[in-house]
């Protein structure tokens, strides 16, 4: 079914770069603009070396700017959308990285009132499947839990550590995950993710087994408005899935079910999961946003940003259409060429509006004669 | 039915999530985990997805390969003790 708004939307989205550990903006232009092929996209960018702003395949981006880091707050994020709004005449953002999502629930109300339309959680739901209180949901929803532990201090953290037991994984309280096996692991983890990422830092249980990965949507009354789950075939170092087979598993439908219920999550997410051989599923994690795979079950008819972008523009939905067992992805890296003046222009502008037109490509490279 | 995206063919996955491609190769459907499987092995789990009791699954394969009933038997159980440890044998877990 094809969008019926009348005008095509400009939809900003984070999170472009598709490097070892991939992001899922790329993911989410490409299944959009499959459904939308007149959407304009809009790179929201943290780097000048993002992948993203290079690429000239189905996800690339039609202009780019570059941000200030979330860290630098909520007003910094505001000025600069509203910047990007007045050239761009955006109607949607898609934020996709976890720690943008609590600037852009500070300002949301300000952005609907500039006629931006943003596609996030609601705040109670991001609290509550946040990895200090992921124990309390699986206890309410019936899913069992790797025992978690929070500390402030390194020295609290090995302590808890030494309840648990080695090996254990210490974590961001947003991102990062170590698998640890004595204390000195411990310390070292512990200071490089408290650096990056600040504190409180978590200690959790280490459960081996098979990883599941469900991507769903819930409409934000507790309905699950379509589902996915895979097997993870092949992960990188960092763990980050690099393939992955469809399943049909009636048991993970239904913790999927009953998480987005209790939640009453509004729009993407991803459940992670870890199926010891002993036991049934665990709930390892639950992301905020659409995995980086999400443009493989789009491809498969079950178009999950699209329906996403549609419903927060309040525009004709997408039919979805589950894909059956048996279907795979299978990353395959590939090189982006551009040039280093592109590179320059992006940290010296900090936007580049001609993306579309080949100037960020490799066109630039072989036009100059340069290499 | 052909599948638009990659052309291959519909296969079909019965009741208990399995689907068996060439008679070679066992996809786990439920658990996502996939298996070679031997000509023999095929049959068994044919048999078993029919609902063929012990006895049944024995005389099928003395009559297919021309093997005695005692190595029949202990062919049918062995295998469906593989089954069981891989989680695949859904009548013996009720799954």
């Amino acid at each position: 079914m094809a969008a019926s708004c009348r005008s095509a939307p400009v939809i900003a989205v984070s999170g472009l770069h598709r490097g070892e550990s991939p992001q899922p903006g790329g993911a989410v232009i490409e299944a959009i603009r499959a459904f939308w092929p007149a959407a304009r996209f809009v790179g929201i960018s943290y780097d000048p070396m993002e992948t993203g702003l290079y690429n000239r395949g189905p996800d690339h981006v039609d202009s780019a700017y570059l941000f200030p880091f979330p860290g630098a707050g909520a007003d910094q994020l505001m000025t600069r959308l509203l910047d990007v709004h007045e050239r761009e005449g955006l109607t949607l953002v898609i934020p996709t990285l976890d720690s943008e999502l609590a600037n852009y629930l500070a300002i949301r109300d300000d952005l609907q009132a500039e006629g931006i339309a943003v596609a996030i959680p609601e705040r109670t739901a991001l609290a509550a499947r946040s990895k200090t209180e992921l124990c309390q949901l699986g206890a309410r929803v019936g899913v069992p839990v790797p025992r978690t532990l929070v500390s402030d201090s390194a020295a609290g953290l090995a302590a808890l550590a030494g309840e648990l037991g080695y090996p254990c994984y210490v974590k961001g309280t947003l991102y990062d995950a170590r698998l640890v096996f004595n204390e000195a692991q411990l310390y070292a983890a512990f200071n490089d993710i408290a650096a990056v990422w600040g504190t409180p830092v978590l200690v959790q249980e280490a459960v081996y087994g098979e990883e599941y990965d469900v991507c769903a949507i819930g409409d934000g009354a507790g309905g699950l408005v379509a589902s996915i789950a895979i097997r993870k075939l092949m992960k990188s170092r960092m763990g980050k899935g690099f393939g992955g087979v469809t399943v049909n598993d009636p048991g993970i439908a239904g913790i999927a079910e009953r998480l987005v219920r209790d939640l009453k999550w509004k729009g993407g997410l991803e459940i992670e999961l870890v199926k010891p051989a002993d036991r049934g599923h665990m709930l390892f994690e639950i992301n905020p946003r659409f995995p980086a795979w999400v443009s493989f079950p789009a491809k498969l008819g079950l178009n999950m940003p699209a329906w996403v972008a549609a419903d927060a523009l309040g525009c004709a939905l997408p039919d979805l259409r589950a894909p059956d067992a048996g279907h795979v992805f299978l990353r395959h890296c590939e090189d982006i060429l551009t040039h280093i003046d592109d590179i320059a222009d992006m940290l010296i502008d900090r936007d580049n509006r001609n993306l579309t037109d080949g100037a960020a490509s490799g066109l630039h490279l072989v036009a100059d004669g340069r290499s | 039915m052909r599948d638009t995206i990659t052309g291959r063919k519909d296969c079909s996955v019965d009741a208990a999530g399995l689907r068996i491609h060439r008679d070679s190769f066992l996809f786990d459907a439920h658990t996502g985990h996939f298996f070679a499987v031997t000509p023999e092995g095929v049959s068994i789990l044919r048999n078993l997805a029919a609902g063929l009791d012990g006895a049944g699954i024995r005389e099928d394969l003395v009559a297919r390969y021309g093997i005695d009933r005692g190595s029949a038997m202990r062919d049918i159980e062995h295998f469906r003790g593989r089954l069981r440890r891989l989680g695949i044998d859904r009548s013996a877990t009720g799954g």
